[in-house]
């Protein structure tokens, strides 16, 4: 069973975590206020990364990260403490992997509930399950200023 | 072999370089700054790594391209050079029966993602206490081993190695002696002693001139050593109503480490001069 009511906040506490951990807090967002999925988010995709996972068991649950470029640079330099201008598109893309793979385990195992087990797949770069035609089961936005953005979402099974 | 508070190589296994990092800070937030990370990309990489590098503690993502973190523990462990080297993998699945899949192939904690440095620092103390509770019975074996050797000879070897990667050249120049167990069965003490060291240690005992000394004096003082040390080990951890018995010493050339044999390596000045060794039956009466 999938608990509903509560999806959003556990998809919102779990990015959260997933992202702090990773960026040792220093990411920039304002985690305080996460902003409305319409902000100036869906339109063009020029600078935009996305990263996509699937949850094989129980439920073919599917998630997705979408960030601005710009963003995803500041947080992966945060991680591997380095230079912005040191980080690649391997780097920003591993970071955002590594941060959708820890949001959609810990958020899985808080949405479903009952004994289970489950299963993730591995990330996949430059995948977007929006063009798969799939419908959104819920998602949040956070903004670190006008520009910069990321977006989680899960889709239905 | 993994102790918590010395320096050692610590392989680390992921797919995500982010994730690589991520675990090294992790260990050196928890304090493990003697500790000397090597990094690989998948489970394949982390097998190219194995013989060329010393490691004594794996941590491993579970999922990953190629071979994967339950693929890698199945081959490290099929291996008896690397069959002792302790696995702790990290996962952001939470399933209990792939779980006790992994402890039965041969991991020794398994950590969900994220993984915060405290987790990390008890997986380290478990992985830790484990081990020396497996090494339990080769630590006593060498503990009366010395006492037996200093009582006989008054030489101290205070320099030892659980479970040191040894192979058959050690035997090259050295001469090995071994005995089991009638009762209880399945115990088989094995002592290997470098020649040069086996000729002063017989001199000593047997009070003889080392220019007067004969092979069959030498056997004889490795032959009474392992005897004599295997009788007082065996007094130790047999209840006081149960009897032990031996077979009669013998020379030999068993390996001296691999899968099932515990092993302790003493060294004088970084070299080899003794290795005690020791299998274990398979159920303990």
């Amino acid at each position: 069973m999938i608990d509903i009511k509560n999806i959003n906040a556990i998809l919102k506490a779990a990015a959260v975590e997933a992202i702090d951990a990773i960026s040792y807090g220093r990411s920039g967002i304002d985690f305080a206020s996460p902003s409305a999925v319409s902000s100036g988010s869906a339109g063009s995709d020029a600078g935009v990364v996305c990263i996509a996972i699937s949850v094989e068991v129980p439920v073919n649950l599917k998630f997705s990260l979408k960030a601005t470029r710009g963003l995803m640079i500041s947080i992966a330099a945060a991680a591997l403490e380095t230079a912005e201008n040191k980080i690649g598109a391997d780097e920003y893309m591993d970071t955002g992997a590594e941060i959708l793979n820890i949001a959609a385990g810990t958020c899985t195992k808080k949405i479903l509930t009952g004994n289970f087990s489950l299963k993730l797949g591995l990330p996949e770069k430059n995948k977007d399950w929006s063009e798969s035609g799939l419908n959104i089961l819920t998602q949040c936005r956070f903004a670190r200023d006008a520009d910069d953005y990321i977006i989680f979402t899960i889709y239905a099974p | 072999m993994i102790k918590f508070d010395e320096p050692c190589n610590v392989l680390l296994v992921d797919d995500s370089s982010t994730a690589r990092m991520f675990l090294k800070k992790g260990f050196e937030k928890a304090g493990f700054t003697n500790k000397n990370f090597i990094m690989a990309a998948d489970g394949q990489q982390a097998l190219d790594i194995l013989p060329v590098q010393d490691i004594s503690l794996i941590v491993t993502d579970l999922t990953m391209p190629n071979i994967d973190g339950h693929e890698l523990i199945r081959r490290v462990k099929s291996v008896p050079e690397h069959s002792q080297i302790p696995i702790i993998v990290i996962t952001s699945s939470n399933n209990p029966a792939k779980e006790e899949e992994l402890i039965a192939a041969g991991a020794e904690v398994i950590l969900t993602k994220p993984v915060e440095s405290e987790a990390l620092c008890e997986a380290l103390k478990k992985v830790c206490d484990k081990i020396s509770l497996k090494n339990g019975k080769i630590l006593a074996f060498k503990d009366t081993f010395s006492e037996i050797l200093n009582s006989m000879t008054s030489i101290s070897l205070t320099e030892s190695a659980i479970n040191a990667k040894l192979d058959y050249s050690f035997l090259d120049d050295s001469r090995q002696a071994a005995i089991s167990t009638l009762n209880p069965p399945g115990y088989r003490f094995v002592l290997t002693i470098k020649t040069i060291l086996l000729k002063k240690l017989t001199s000593i005992i047997c009070d003889i001139k080392p220019g007067e000394l004969t092979a069959a004096n030498e056997i004889e003082t490795l032959s009474e050593l392992l005897n004599t040390s295997a009788g007082a080990f065996l007094k130790k951890i047999t209840p006081p109503d149960k009897t032990f018995d031996f077979n009669l010493p013998v020379t030999s050339d068993y390996p001296l480490s691999g899968e099932g044999i515990k092993n302790c390596a003493f060294k004088i000045k970084d070299t080899i001069y003794v290795v005690l060794s020791m299998v274990e039956p398979l159920t303990i009466e």
